[in-house]
């Protein structure tokens, strides 16, 4: 984007009808071009890269700090000291906490310049009208601020984050080893717990992730059932680490992994046959020659919802430049860009235009790539032939069995799952 | 059953037309229920033998009067025949023959006869021979055998 | 030289020794080494485990001791990894990357709970407290008249409050997070509460308080969710984070230990097998030094006596009658000299005994030879008894048979059949009389007309075929004389005998064939003459071939003849130094063979 275009979209923006405390922000923006605002964003190595970051100053003009941690660090940062930050950039399954921490205030839709583009999943819950509703925290449920400052589904112009990046997960298997399944009918949640894979298996270590991947697996195999997967009752969870103990006494898991290159490495090294995976992993992995495949399960996925949330703390200038930097996200480029590492956007049409159309095929369409494609390495990670597991962008989303969750026994699975890790 | 068929049925293996003559003379002569068969070589006797419980008209004998040597099988092969078979054997046999040769003797108690007799040179001899030894296997109670044999 | 051979040998087999101990030394060294090592990685195990555990009591309890522990492990540590970072192993590294990864996460949580029970501890209970006394104050100076409306709504608020507080001490100590948002729900009440007095109020200090009432309200809260937000913050470090960690150096530590056994175990096979290859070695040329000393000092000793020892032997030798015996070469005409030439006299009389010996034995070989030829005859014999005896018994057999039938049909009065038998009799006697001559016969063939001379076949059968010119019509046979049949040395009478013989069994079959013929031919061999008598009957049976030459064999009974016409032809070629031999298959026609040595008698 030149500077013409940037002139183009402040207009535009304005025209929009952003409200008077925009207009009068906007000559203050403009006119203080020699100070530029600095907005400090504070998020996971997800989504803060470094290539987002150049592409947004140079586009915005604005400059941008980018803070990333893990993600416990960035969640208690963002708590405890609210006005460290501007924008906090994180998943949806901790958008409780920081509602009930007062460290974020509610977005106005009428400020977001592609609101109505965004699609019915965040909005509704349903991608489209025959996809089912994973059990957990849907976004949806958290999206709207209430008349009672708590969050529902009831729409109102006031949300507690803005829906960007959002992706279906499963489990990464190595295909040279493990035969081919075919998605959606024979691959399944199980294959974490077939003995026959003994030793070579780990969850990512996260009980807000990796113990819905164990949960979806015994469930799958018959071993436990739930009320309500999405929220575990005590006694459940006894029972769930019961089984996952048992397993990693017999030698079943060979551990679990806290970072995706970790992950990788496991695989790498013939440590792992199958396991937990985020997207980003099965591409660096079949960047580096290894034929692993991200399973489509029939169980169903694990979704997760980015989002991108307003500090409580943030005001005047820092919120607006804050406004433009949301709006710079949906605007098409960042979610061509993440769109190669696997991840979809919540305003797809926007972003078709700056990818390929091999590109636009093979990530959202699940049709077979008919030319090698690259991933945000550079590296070749799709080979003509290949299909995305799973199929389209809305096939997958049809198939959500579970979303990532903050259970009100978090506590509780915390202790459980120390247990679970050193046996 | 006719009466006939009770008669009792001796073979007799003789290539000597005159021996067989006096022998038969004798024979009927004494016994009138003696059912007499007479083969002038060894061929001719073995395939009777040989038929003997699968055509219906050749019955089991009650007393076999073998000569040593005969033409074509010899005396001592029939007698190997007659007392491997798993019927034949329980016929007694008779060896009649001219020679008294300690050797053959001894080959035909070897081969199973039952007994050995050396035709006489007397003038009543012949008789006297022939009625001893048919008396005697008279005495025998295998009669019965061989008519269960024959039904 | 020998000597130097062997004594290098034995260097060698010292040197071997030397140098296999040496090795055998350092294995054992690293194989203790290594088992010390194992030792070590146990020991961080169960380092791992019990910081794990001080960590988790320090999480909970809260207890400074546990975390004065998980600090005096971790230095422990520290200490065993440096120990072993000699090994060169990258485990180690791995190991030392993670613990520390493990301690400054701890230091975190530490950092953490402190905060959180200051936080509990001090801040928390001091907002509560100030709440409730503002409150508690608030109530105090409420006017008279909608007192008890108002009292009873602020004692409401109070008790709300305190209902916060005890969910608030119910989260920390069960850590249920529904209590957090209950608390929080609370909280909200009881600030809608105050915020329906402010409404009301009009005096200036009570708004006043309950201003400042809401504050603390609001710093009740703050803190309130902070603790929380500290509890889950370290209670993910420690649970989860430290907990990957650990578990990574547990895993790393557990494979080293495998690795240790593993190089335990290779160095205990190569110790056994090194000890093992070593003995072998040593024995085998231990052996070798003990043959090679052998053959040296059985060598020398030989060149000194070897002469000697020939001498006796030789001597030896002839004793035992050999004329074969070595005579040693030896020149010098010493004691041994003269020895060596009595050994050649020894020798020599030893060659005469034997020759002497052969010539007795060739003598007794004869002597067997007749014995065995008599041994023969006398078999012969025997068998010729036993067959004339048991043939010629047979006519008489039924001679007196028949005769004892006349007299039984004679006593019958049967005279007429009496008569008619007698006939048999007479026939019987015939017979016998028949068989009697043909033994004579028999037995002249080499006794009486023993004669031989040149004897021209062609001549012979010529006349011999004109004699039997009426015979022959009668059955019709057709006799073929072949011509150039040779001239054998033979008895005339004899051999015409044999032929005639032939041509009478011949004729007594040729009833049974259409044209019947009979060739008599020649065929010429380097050692002997073969005269062959060949004829379209109806041929004998391979079984038969030996049988027809015994005395008195028919093969019919009903022939004519005794059965003696072919044990005479035998016995006459017998004589000749020949043999016949018979060539037929039934129904093929026969063919005899007479076979004539050629004259070298």
């Amino acid at each position: 984007m030149n500077k013409t275009n940037r002139r183009t979209f402040l207009r535009k923006s304005a025209s929009f009808g952003l409200g008077v405390t925009a207009a009068l922000s906007f000559p203050n923006i403009v006119s203080g071009l020699n100070k530029k605002p600095t907005i400090k964003v504070v998020g996971t190595h997800v989504t803060l890269q470094e290539k987002l970051r150049k592409k947004a100053e140079k586009d915005l003009g604005i400059i941008i700090e980018f803070y990333p941690g893990g993600s416990a660090e960035v969640i208690l940062k963002a708590t405890t000291n609210p006005s460290s930050f501007d924008i906090y950039e994180q998943w949806s399954n901790s958008i409780k906490v920081l509602w009930q921490a007062n460290a974020i205030q509610p977005i106005e839709t009428k400020k977001l310049k592609y609101w109505s583009e965004i699609n019915d999943l965040t909005k509704k819950g349903r991608i489209s009208p025959k996809a089912n509703i994973g059990l957990g925290d849907a976004p949806y449920k958290l999206l709207y601020v209430q008349d009672n400052e708590t969050l529902g589904a009831g729409a109102t112009d006031r949300i507690s984050f803005m829906p960007y990046v959002h992706n279906t997960d499963s489990f990464g298997y190595n295909s040279s080893i493990i035969e081919r399944g075919v998605p959606y009918e024979t691959e399944s949640w199980s294959w974490l717990l077939d003995t026959r894979y003994q030793g070579k298996v780990a969850l990512v270590n996260a009980p807000t992730i990796g113990l819905f991947d164990a949960a979806l697996a015994a469930k799958s195999l018959g071993l436990i059932d739930f009320d309500n997967m999405g929220n575990m009752t005590r006694k459940e969870v006894d029972e769930l680490f019961k089984i996952m103990i048992d397993f990693k006494r017999r030698g079943h898991f060979r551990g679990v992994w806290s970072s995706v290159p970790h992950s990788v490495e496991l695989m790498e090294t013939g440590q792992v046959v199958i396991q937990s995976m985020f997207s980003p992993g099965v591409s660096a992995l079949k960047g580096k020659g290894i034929p692993c495949i991200y399973a489509a399960p029939k169980e169903g996925y694990r979704a997760w919802h980015g989002v991108m949330c307003l500090s409580a703390k943030s005001a005047g200038e820092q919120r607006e430049a804050a406004y433009m930097f949301m709006n710079w996200w949906l605007s098409g480029w960042p979610g061509a860009f993440i769109a190669r590492q696997g991840y979809y956007i919540s305003n797809p049409e926007r972003s078709r235009p700056f990818m390929s159309k091999a590109e636009w095929d093979y990530w959202y369409e699940g049709k077979e790539a008919t030319e090698p494609l690259k991933g945000t390495d550079g590296k070749v990670s799709v080979n003509p032939g290949e299909i995305r597991t799973g199929g389209s962008y809305s096939k997958r989303f049809e198939n959500v069995a579970i979303w990532n969750t903050v259970m009100d026994t978090y506590e509780y699975t915390l202790l459980k799952w120390n247990e679970f890790v050193l046996t | 059953m006719s009466e006939k068929e009770v008669q009792r049925l001796l073979l007799l293996v003789e290539d000597d037309d005159d021996h067989a003559e006096i022998a038969g003379y004798y024979i009927t002569e004494n016994y009138r229920d003696i059912n007499l068969m007479r083969f002038s070589d060894g061929d001719i006797a073995m395939k009777y033998l040989e038929k003997i419980g699968e055509d219906e008209d050749k019955k089991y004998p009650w007393l076999i009067f073998l000569d040593l040597k005969v033409p074509k099988y010899s005396g001592f092969e029939i007698l190997s025949f007659l007392k491997s078979h798993r019927m034949l054997k329980r016929v007694p046999v008779v060896i009649f023959t001219t020679s008294s040769a300690n050797k053959d003797i001894t080959e035909a108690f070897d081969k199973g006869a039952n007994s050995y007799i050396s035709k006489p040179i007397e003038p009543e001899g012949f008789e006297t021979t022939i009625r001893q030894i048919v008396d005697y296997w008279q005495t025998n109670q295998h009669m019965h055998l061989i008519s269960s044999m024959n039904q | 030289m020998g000597f130097i051979a062997s004594a290098l040998f034995s260097l060698t087999i010292i040197l071997v020794a030397f140098v296999t101990f040496n090795g055998t030394t350092k294995d054992f060294i690293d194989f203790v080494a290594f088992s010390k090592h194992s030792q070590n990685d146990m020991a961080i195990i169960k380092n791992i485990s019990e910081i794990q555990r001080q960590a988790l009591v320090f999480t909970y309890e809260g207890y400074l001791s546990a975390a004065e522990a998980v600090h005096n492990i971790h230095s422990d540590m520290l200490e065993q990894i440096s120990s072993v970072k000699d090994r060169d192993n990258r485990r180690v590294g791995v190991i030392e990357r993670h613990l520390n990864a493990y301690f400054e996460t701890f230091q975190q949580v530490e950092k953490e709970r402190q905060l959180r029970t200051e936080l509990v501890n001090l801040g928390f209970r001091n907002a509560a407290t100030r709440v409730e006394n503002n409150i508690v104050t608030y109530m105090k100076q409420l006017p008279g008249a909608d007192v008890s409306t108002k009292k009873f709504e602020s004692q409401r608020v109070l008790n709300r409050l305190l209902q916060v507080e005890k969910n608030v001490i119910r989260y920390f100590d069960t850590l249920d997070a529904s209590n957090i948002s209950i608390a929080k729900e609370s909280i909200t009440e009881v600030k809608r509460g105050l915020d329906s007095f402010l409404d009301r109020e009009e005096e200036s200090d009570s708004v006043e308080l309950l201003r400042q009432t809401k504050h603390s309200l609001d710093t009740y809260e703050s803190i309130f969710i902070e603790a929380v937000q500290r509890t889950r913050g370290y209670l993910f470090l420690v649970n989860v984070v430290m907990a990957a960690e650990a578990y990574e150096i547990l895993y790393n530590a557990k494979k080293m230990i495998e690795e240790s056994n593993r190089e335990m175990e290779t160095i205990e096979d190569e110790i056994i097998s090194t000890i093992y290859n070593v003995t072998k070695f040593l024995l085998v040329t231990g052996s070798v030094m003990i043959i090679l000393f052998v053959f040296f000092s059985y060598n020398i000793v030989r060149s000194i006596t070897e002469p000697v020892l020939k001498l006796a032997n030789t001597f030896h030798e002839l004793t035992q009658g050999s004329k074969e015996a070595e005579i040693p070469l030896y020149e010098l005409s010493d004691e041994i000299g003269s020895l060596t030439k009595a050994a050649s006299v020894f020798k020599e009389k030893n060659r005469e005994t034997e020759e002497l010996l052969n010539k007795s034995l060739m003598l007794t070989k004869e002597l067997e030879k007749n014995k065995a030829e008599l041994e023969r005859s006398n078999d012969e014999l025997e068998q010729f008894v036993y067959t004339v005896s048991h043939d010629l018994k047979s006519p008489l057999v039924t001679s007196m048979g028949f005769i004892g039938i006349i007299r039984k049909l004679a006593d019958q009065g049967k005279m007429n059949q009496a008569v008619e038998k007698l006939d048999r009799v007479v026939k019987s006697n015939e017979r016998m009389s028949q068989l009697i001559n043909d033994l004579l016969e028999l037995s002249r063939v080499g006794r009486i007309d023993k004669d031989k001379k040149p004897v021209d076949l062609n001549e012979m059968l010529t006349t011999f075929k004109d004699n039997q010119q009426t015979r022959l019509e009668r059955v019709g046979l057709t006799l073929t004389i072949k011509p150039q049949l040779p001239v054998i040395y033979a008895n005339e009478s004899r051999i015409l005998q044999v032929f005639e013989n032939i041509l009478s069994n011949t004729v007594k079959y040729a009833v049974q064939s259409d044209s019947p013929f009979l060739e008599i031919g020649s065929k010429e061999e380097e050692d002997h003459y073969l005269i062959y008598c060949k004829d379209n009957g109806p041929g004998i049976p391979v079984q038969y071939h030996k049988k027809i030459f015994g005395l008195f064999y028919r093969l019919g009974s009903k022939q004519e003849g005794t059965g003696i016409g072919l044990t005479v032809v035998k016995k006459v070629m017998n004589f000749h130094n020949g043999e016949v031999q018979v060539e037929s298959e039934e129904g093929k026609g026969a063919t005899f063979w007479l076979k004539f040595p050629k004259k070298k008698e």
